[in-house]
C-alpha cells in the first residue's frame, strides 16, 4: 500500500514533466510560442450613431471615412495635422515603384530626417455601425457607404 | 457498488493519477493549437525578448497579394514594423494590409499602406500606391524628444510621417514580421499562400543614442524569433533579412 502511494507520488511528477516537455516540444520545436498579438481592432465611433464590432459581420455595417472628417464630427484631438507635428504637409504621392529586389539602400539615404507628415484627409478608417445607425450615418451625410464613397470634411448639415 | 467514503489509498492514489493526468491532457490540448486544432491567428517574425532596449525599429518589406481575398472579410495579411511599449504591448505599427473580401474584391483595395494603433484604430493610406513584387521602407519610432512616437513610410524620396501618437515609454521592445489572420478557421492546407515567400531585408533597431544599428545578434543579442504553423521564416542574416514563407523554406 504504501509503496502504491510511493509511485503515485514520483510517478505523477516525473510523468507530468514528461508529458509537458513533450508538449512544448510540438508547440514550437526550438523556441518559444509566440507572444499574443493583442485583440482585433476596435472601430472609432461617432457621438449619435450606435457602433458594434469588434469585427465586421451582417450585423455591422462599415463606414467608410477620412480622419479629417472624423476630426471634424468628433473633434477628437488625437487626430493631429501635420502643423501640429511642425512638419510640412506631405504633398500628394506620385506612384512610387519602391525599391526592386536585390536593391541595396544606402544608409545615408535612410538615415535622413522625415521632411513631412501625412494630412489625415489621406487616412481612411472604417466605423462600424449597426444597420440602422450606418443607415442614418449615410443618409445625413451623404457617403461612406463604400470604400470608393470616403466621407471628406465639409460644411456640415 | 462503489462506497465513495470507504476508497482505499490505492484508490485514491490512482484517482489522483488520473485527475492530474486529465488536467495535463487539457492544458496540452489549449497549449498545442497546431496538434489538435487549428487557430486562426498565425505570426511569423522577429523580436526583441527579455528586456527592453529600442526605440523603434525599420524595416524594408516585399508586397505581395497574399491571395486572401477570397476569404472572409475580417481575414487578413499584415507585414509590418512594430513597437511594443515597455510592457511588451503593442503600441504602433506600420506596413502593409491585404484583407480578405469573400470573393468579391470589387470595392476592396489591394495590398494597402496602413498604421495601427495600441492593437485597436487602424487607418489605411489608399493612396500611396505599391508596386507588387518590390519592397518598401517602413519604421515605428520613439521621437528624440520622447513625447511621442510616429509610423513612417519612404515615399517618394523622403520619410514621410503617418501617423503619431504619445510616447510608450520607451526603452521598448520591437517586432517585425508577418500577421495572418484566418476566417474561417480549419485546414491549415487552405491558408494563403503567401507566393514565394515576404521578404523582410535591412532591418534596424534605434538606440536612445538616436542611431539606427543593424539588428543583428551581436548588436542586439536578447533577439528572438517566432512562428506558427503553417508558416515559417528563413533567415538570410538573422534578424536582419527573413523571407516569411508557408510550410518549408
Amino acid at each position: 500500500m504504501r509503496r502504491s502511494r510511493l509511485l503515485a507520488m514520483i510517478g505523477v511528477p516525473v510523468f507530468g514533466l514528461l508529458f509537458g516537455a513533450a508538449a512544448l516540444a510540438v508547440v514550437s520545436p526550438g523556441e518559444s510560442p509566440p507572444p499574443p498579438e493583442g485583440a482585433q481592432p476596435r472601430t472609432l465611433t461617432v457621438p449619435g450613431f450606435k457602433s458594434c464590432g469588434p469585427v465586421r459581420s451582417p450585423a455591422c455595417v462599415g463606414i467608410w471615412v477620412n480622419m479629417d472628417f472624423y476630426a471634424q464630427l468628433t473633434h477628437d484631438a488625437s487626430v493631429r495635422y501635420p502643423e501640429d507635428l511642425g512638419l510640412a504637409e506631405c504633398p500628394p504621392p506620385s506612384p512610387d515603384p519602391g525599391f526592386a529586389p536585390g536593391q541595396e539602400v544606402p544608409d545615408e539615404v535612410l538615415d535622413s530626417a522625415p521632411t513631412c507628415a501625412v494630412h489625415p484627409r489621406y487616412a481612411v478608417t472604417e466605423l462600424l455601425m449597426v444597420p440602422d445607425s450606418a443607415k442614418s450615418f449615410i443618409a445625413t451625410y451623404g457617403c461612406g457607404g463604400t470604400s470608393g464613397n470616403v466621407c471628406q470634411r465639409r460644411d456640415l448639415p | 457498488m462503489m462506497n465513495r467514503g470507504r476508497t482505499g489509498p490505492n484508490s485514491r492514489a490512482t484517482a489522483a493519477t488520473l485527475v492530474i493526468c486529465g488536467l495535463m491532457l487539457a492544458v496540452w490540448v489549449a497549449a498545442a493549437p497546431s496538434a489538435l486544432a487549428h487557430y486562426g491567428d498565425h505570426t511569423v517574425g522577429v523580436m526583441k525578448v527579455n528586456s527592453p532596449g529600442g526605440y523603434g525599429t525599420q524595416f524594408k518589406i516585399e508586397v505581395l497579394q497574399t491571395g486572401i481575398d477570397n476569404f472572409d472579410i475580417n481575414s487578413y495579411v499584415r507585414a509590418r514594423a512594430s513597437l511594443r511599449d515597455f510592457q511588451n504591448l503593442p503600441w504602433l505599427e506600420t506596413g502593409w494590409v491585404d484583407y480578405g473580401c469573400g470573393g468579391n474584391c470589387g470595392g476592396e483595395f489591394p495590398p494597402t499602406v496602413y498604421t495601427l494603433k495600441q492593437a485597436s484604430t487602424e487607418n489605411w493610406y489608399p493612396s500611396y500606391s505599391l508596386t507588387l513584387g518590390n519592397l518598401y521602407f517602413f519604421k515605428v519610432s520613439e521621437a528624440d524628444t520622447h513625447v511621442d512616437s510616429s509610423a513612417y513610410i519612404y515615399y517618394n524620396g523622403v520619410w514621410q510621417l503617418l501617423t503619431s501618437m504619445g510616447s510608450p515609454q520607451c526603452p521598448c521592445f520591437e517586432r517585425a514580421g508577418t500577421w495572418i489572420n484566418m476566417f474561417p478557421i480549419g485546414d491549415p492546407s487552405l491558408h494563403p499562400a503567401l507566393s514565394g515567400g515576404i521578404d523582410f531585408l535591412q532591418g534596424k533597431i534605434k538606440k536612445s543614442d538616436n542611431q539606427w544599428y543593424q539588428w543583428n545578434p551581436t548588436n542586439f543579442p536578447e533577439s528572438s524569433f517566432f512562428y506558427t504553423n503553417p508558416y515559417v521564416h528563413c533567415f538570410e542574416t538573422a534578424y536582419y533579412a527573413f523571407t516569411v514563407k508557408k510550410n518549408t523554406c
